[in-house]
């Protein structure tokens, strides 16, 4: 799938454009949470939306549009990647691909599957001629005495290796090796996703959910209809793109779950009146009304933030793993309450943090002045 | 101009029991409004992105100021006649009388005033003065409060940034430096000292990335001094991570055959 409006470059880590909010948007939101924090304000009603929506059970997004964006980052990955990969003569260099954690976790794994390249998952760079692609590095990664000296040895190997390697890796794990190991300098060019705006989430949105009449609960309006100039006449998106950090996954994701209404009809009677009749389908609308960014109880709050910041370094961890990379014990009950709020998921006896939830867990710990990741 | 013959009827306004209620209006308001925002401001700052915390903090300071500065300059035209003559006469009778008076009182007052504006400390910097150390928590206007990490409060009066150096560990920025020392054998090789300590500093979940990680070692009489120099990305996070960095060097310090002394070594001639 291409569009116009979609970025189709991959740009060098250290350009990247952080999508921002208009300030008017961000005053609100920084306005209402501190009130939310206070306890001053316990839900996020709003006036506009009319009173008798139900919330919606399932998922709003069709399978078609998460294809269609796999699709599309594929696109990406091969103008970069594809022929360097498949390169077989020198010089070999080694890539790092940063993504965000909001990025589906198999999307390295299945283009380097799709495309018939080499893969590995572990720290070892066998011999080969074409690229070997490492899918995630994040899981080699300990912060720990011993884990440091094995990625150091790692780096030496890599150093030294007689084929392309590409790694990918978290934006928080590569933000940790950048400061605090010599990873830039075995790295020859670093590369990420570039951010999706408001006009290519409007363009995907529209293209797969053209159907719907989706409403922003904070406006009234429209989210889709663009002005004269082509630019569109409410913000909801613009700010969307900023909460999702410019990440496609994440500000779909977000626009599923601020889908907590369901479409009733409405104006049928005046439009009955004038004597046009249409029929359902444009008669309803999908009213979009952001969720809170969840709050961690005062008892844990610290612990929590540790936690939550381990998991966006290491990715995936087991509980004694958890212990191993912070030098102060977890309580017992703080993963099952990160759960409990939509933060982390367990599988197979590991935790991380849910992908969906990650634009809240960032929003969290960069109120809490925890280092952030940078691209 | 000589004061004793100055006609101190045409000093005053005429005085009555509207003027001080007036007076007491003034002040009361102004009193509460500054205790309304020196209990809500530390609460909601509490809640703000640490990076806002410390400039919310400073309000206070900053609103006390105003509001002593608003309620003079309501109270001075209902109590005095404000010509030139008064003017200077007032500013005379009240200099001589601070002079005698409140000599103490008003040196702080007024470092209380500069302490605004050149900003030696600030609320919720960590600063020393003599041997006091602590986190900023409250700013009068005669002195500043310290709460130390034995969670002792101490107060100190402003006027000692006349005579005494301030020493401000964070200068207003929300991270200062922390120093874990160890002292080892100054006759046995440590090698690979300053890459176990630099990681020591990288593993710490304390650790303000950002931000440098120094070794510093130098020789000492008794020994060879090494001091881990890193930054937590939180001031409040300064004495866990100096103990994380503490606990955890040594360690590894042991693990490395890097023999640690004690000066002098006590028990060793038991």
């Amino acid at each position: 799938m291409t569009s116009s409006l979609f970025p189709t470059e991959l740009l060098p880590v250290g350009g990247y454009d952080w999508p921002r909010a208009p300030a008017t948007s961000s005053l609100k939101d920084g306005y209402r949470r501190l009130w939310e924090k206070l306890r001053v304000l316990d839900d996020r009603q709003t006036d506009l939306a009319p009173d008798d929506l139900e919330r919606m059970s399932g998922s709003l997004i069709p399978d078609a549009l998460w294809s269609a964006l796999r699709a599309h980052q594929f696109e990406c990955l091969d103008k970069v990647y594809l022929e360097w990969a498949r390169r077989k003569d020198g010089p070999h260099s080694v890539c790092a691909f940063v993504m965000m954690p909001s990025v589906p976790q198999d999307l390295l794994a299945d283009w380097t599957r799709d495309r018939g390249l080499d893969l590995v998952e572990a720290a070892a760079v066998p011999s080969g001629q074409t690229a070997l692609i490492v899918p995630d590095i994040s899981s080699l990664v300990r912060r720990t005495m011993d884990g440091r000296a094995a990625m150091r040895s790692y780096l030496a190997e890599l150093d030294g290796a007689s084929r392309n390697v590409l790694l990918g890796v978290s934006s928080w794990t590569w933000t940790y090796l950048a400061q605090t190991s010599a990873i830039e300098a075995v790295v020859s060019d670093a590369r990420c996703f570039a951010p999706f705006r408001d006009k290519a989430l409007a363009e995907l949105i529209r293209a797969h959910m053209g159907d719907e009449v989706l409403k922003s609960a904070a406006s009234g309006n429209d989210i889709l209809t663009e002005d004269g100039d082509g630019d569109l006449k409410d913000n909801y998106l613009k700010t969307l793109a900023a909460r999702a950090y410019g990440c496609p996954w994440a500000a779909i994701r977000l626009l599923d779950a601020a889908v907590n209404r369901e479409a009733e009809t409405q104006d049928r009677d005046n439009k009955d009146k004038d004597g046009k009749k249409d029929d359902d389908k444009d008669d309803k609308a999908t009213w979009l009304q952001d969720q809170a960014v969840p709050q961690l109880p005062e008892h844990f709050e610290r612990i929590g933030h540790f936690v939550l910041h381990a998991l966006l370094i290491h990715g995936p961890l087991a509980g004694g793993d958890l212990d191993a990379v912070l030098p102060l014990s977890v309580p017992v009950g703080v993963a099952s309450a990160l759960g409990r709020l939509g933060l982390i998921d367990e599988d197979a006896g590991k935790i991380s943090v849910r992908e969906s939830a990650y634009p809240h867990v960032r929003r969290i710990l960069s109120e809490a002045g925890l280092p952030l990741d940078r691209l | 101009m000589d004061a004793e013959s100055y006609d101190l009827t045409r000093l005053f306004n005429e005085l009555t029991g509207w003027t001080f209620l007036q007076i007491g209006l003034v002040v009361l308001l102004c009193f509460l409004l500054y205790h309304l925002l020196r209990y809500v401001v530390p609460k909601v700052a509490e809640h703000l992105p640490a990076r806002l915390r410390l400039i919310a903090l400073n309000v206070i300071p900053l609103a006390r100021l105003g509001l002593f500065a608003v309620a003079v300059i309501l109270i001075i035209p209902m109590v005095f006649n404000i010509t030139l003559k008064n003017f200077v006469f007032v500013l005379g009778t009240v200099g001589v009388a601070l002079g005698f008076a409140i000599k103490d009182w008003a040196t702080s007052a007024v470092a209380g005033i500069v302490a605004v504006f050149e900003r030696p400390y600030r609320s919720g910097d960590w600063i020393r003065i003599g041997d006091d150390y602590g986190e900023v928590i409250d700013i009068h206007t005669r002195s500043v409060k310290l709460r130390t990490a034995d969670d002792d409060v101490v107060t100190i009066p402003h006027s000692r940034i006349w005579t005494e150096n301030i020493v401000n560990a964070n200068d207003g920025s929300k991270t200062l430096m922390c120093i874990a020392e160890f002292m080892v054998a100054p006759d046995r090789p440590t090698p690979g000292i300053t890459d176990i300590l630099t990681d020591v500093a990288h593993t710490s979940p304390y650790l303000d990335w950002a931000r440098p990680v120094k070794v510093i070692i130098c020789n000492e009489v008794y020994a060879t001094r090494v001091r881990l120099k890193a930054y937590p990305f939180e001031l409040r996070d300064q004495f866990n991570f100096t103990t994380d960095l503490t606990t955890r060097g040594r360690d590894a310090l042991i693990n490395a055959d890097i023999k640690i002394v004690a000066t002098p070594e006590f028990g060793s001639y038991q």
